[in-house]
């Protein structure tokens, strides 16, 4: 066995190691500029541009790595078909005993590369993590949470999590905000007021629908009041915005304000 | 004269060559009456209401003038204060309308960027939607823009026109500083910049009732847009500068707000 496998070897004429770690190095630093120049060059384009721009980030690196490969195998081993055959039947095994996870991950980041559930710039949430994607890796993809924390979730988590994707790629990013009020009121002079707070927001996107709900509840009555945010990343003081505000120009026609269970506020 | 070709707001485009910054508005005002008569074949005015748009108070100067020549019934903005508690009152003059033309010479100034500040433009288009009359409105062209969604003032006068020595600004200045800058998360002098412009100028005192940000913010704001020349106080009211306009506008426009 072993000397089947010294079989499949090249032998080197001594300029082999230099060559496989110049590769290395050439494919490690076009990795890094990837990495760093790609995501400085877009966060200059303007917000719509820079969505299409970087999902191509990833896809460049997978070439990388692939092209290094492919040029280094060739190197070390004599490139026949039994060889090449038996060098991915005991990778595989290799794999299967030892880097099952990690592989389960790569596998996942390749597969999602091309389904692409989500993309650099979108706005995820999976499990309790919800923040706007800023880099996906072959393995994992990273998260900036509100609170700028940066969070690692490998792409094989939704094998089994669920994934839910505000922006799917698209520059628009619909907020909510939702108010529970006693339903002894003028349903229409309260949807007026609410649109009136949506329409004057300094964060809304003029362009897009303001849209409010209302819905009977056991307890009283609720309304959402839809809309979109200019930036993404605002969607948050957007929404604090439209709060603050709405209940303000609601209680000020005379809605009263009535607190909604936990289990009903929890899940809007 | 030939500047003063009123033409649809929606398809306007500057002149290639920039005008000069001193609008002749007695050439305007007789422009603007001929095209009245132009536009209404059968009888003088007969295509009212009519609306025109401009920039830097220029329409509402335009109109103030010709309201004067034609004897119409000019409808001032009330009190910016009013609008903000919400008893800005509709012009009791549009409830017997009767044979009067009206002209409201500055629709900028009688709104605000508030939930209660809209109310008297909503009221106006409902009003004249139940009790039609003639009159023209002047309007700046960013508030324009902003009342078509908020009130689809658009309603009552369609087509907005505009004519070249309206819509003039200085030959742009080389040298504007960033307003938008991308590594802070603050971008309250493109939000001050903007509220600026949708209102053609502003007070300071009322500016922190429309912006959400903390008033101490906002002045600090305003103190350095002053110290960087791209806004000046003038009456009481805070301006965009002139010559900083196209450039201010641009920056905004890439960083997605909308601009007229």
């Amino acid at each position: 066995m072993s000397e089947s496998w010294m079989d499949m070897l090249r032998e080197w004429e001594g300029y082999e190691p230099i060559h496989i770690l110049s590769i290395i190095g050439g494919a490690w630093i076009a990795y890094e500029i990837t990495r760093h120049l790609v995501p400085f060059i877009t966060g200059l384009f303007k917000p719509n541009e820079r969505f299409y721009a970087l999902p191509w980030i990833p896809f460049l690196r997978l070439i990388i790595i692939l092209a290094a490969l492919s040029m280094i195998v060739p190197i070390i081993i004599t490139p026949t078909r039994e060889n090449m055959l038996a060098l991915v039947g005991a990778s595989a095994l290799a794999i299967g005993f030892a880097i099952k996870d990690y592989i389960s991950c790569l596998i996942a980041g390749i597969i999602f590369m091309f389904e692409r559930p989500y993309r650099v710039g979108d706005w995820i949430q999976i499990g309790e993590t919800y923040g706007e994607v800023i880099h996906l890796g072959m393995r994992t993809v990273l998260i900036r949470t509100i609170d700028a924390n940066d969070i690692t979730i490998p792409h094989s988590t939704l094998w089994h999590d669920q994934l839910s994707n505000a922006t799917s790629g698209a520059h628009d990013l619909l907020c909510f905000a939702i108010f529970y009020v006693h339903p002894d009121h003028d349903n229409a002079l309260a949807r007026q007021a609410l649109f009136d707070v949506a329409m004057t927001s300094v964060y809304l996107h003029l362009d897009r629908p303001i849209v409010v709900v209302m819905k009977h509840l056991p307890f009283g009555l609720y309304y959402k009041l839809k809309a979109y945010p200019m930036e993404a990343r605002e969607q948050f003081k957007f929404i604090a915005d439209l709060s603050e505000r709405g209940q303000f120009a609601l209680q000020e026609i005379g809605l009263k304000m009535v607190a909604a269970p936990a289990a009903v506020a929890e899940h809007g | 004269m030939e500047a003063w070709k009123f033409v649809s707001l929606e398809n306007y485009e500057p002149p290639a060559q920039s005008l000069s910054e001193t609008t002749d508005l007695k050439s305007g005002t007789q422009a603007f009456d001929d095209w009245l008569h132009h536009f209404g074949t059968e009888a003088p005015y007969a295509g009212f209401p009519q609306a025109v748009a401009g920039l830097f108070g220029n329409a509402g100067q335009l109109l103030h003038g010709w309201a004067k020549e034609r004897g119409a019934q000019i409808l001032e903005a009330p009190p910016a204060e009013s609008l903000l508690d919400g008893t800005a009152e509709l012009w009791p003059a549009l409830q017997n309308p009767g044979d009067a033309i009206f002209v409201i010479p500055s629709l900028e100034r009688c709104f605000l960027r508030h939930f209660r500040g809209i109310r008297l433009a909503r009221q106006l288009v409902e009003t004249v939607w139940a009790k039609p009359c003639r009159f023209v409105i002047g309007c700046d062209a960013w508030a324009w823009k902003y009342l078509r969604q908020a009130v689809q003032i658009d309603s009552l006068c369609p087509d907005a026109v505009t004519a070249a020595p309206l819509m003039t600004h200085p030959v742009e200045f080389t040298g504007t500083p960033d307003i938008t800058p991308r590594a802070k998360d603050s971008r309250i002098q493109a939000y001050v910049l903007h509220t600026l412009l949708v209102h053609d100028g502003m007070s300071s005192a009322v500016l922190p009732k429309l912006l959400p940000f903390r008033a101490t913010q906002i002045f600090k704001t305003l103190s350095d847009l002053r110290e960087q020349q791209l806004a000046f106080e003038e009456d009481g009211a805070w301006r965009v500068a002139p010559k900083h306009y196209a450039a201010i506008r641009r920056q905004l426009a890439a960083v997605e707000f909308w601009t007229a």
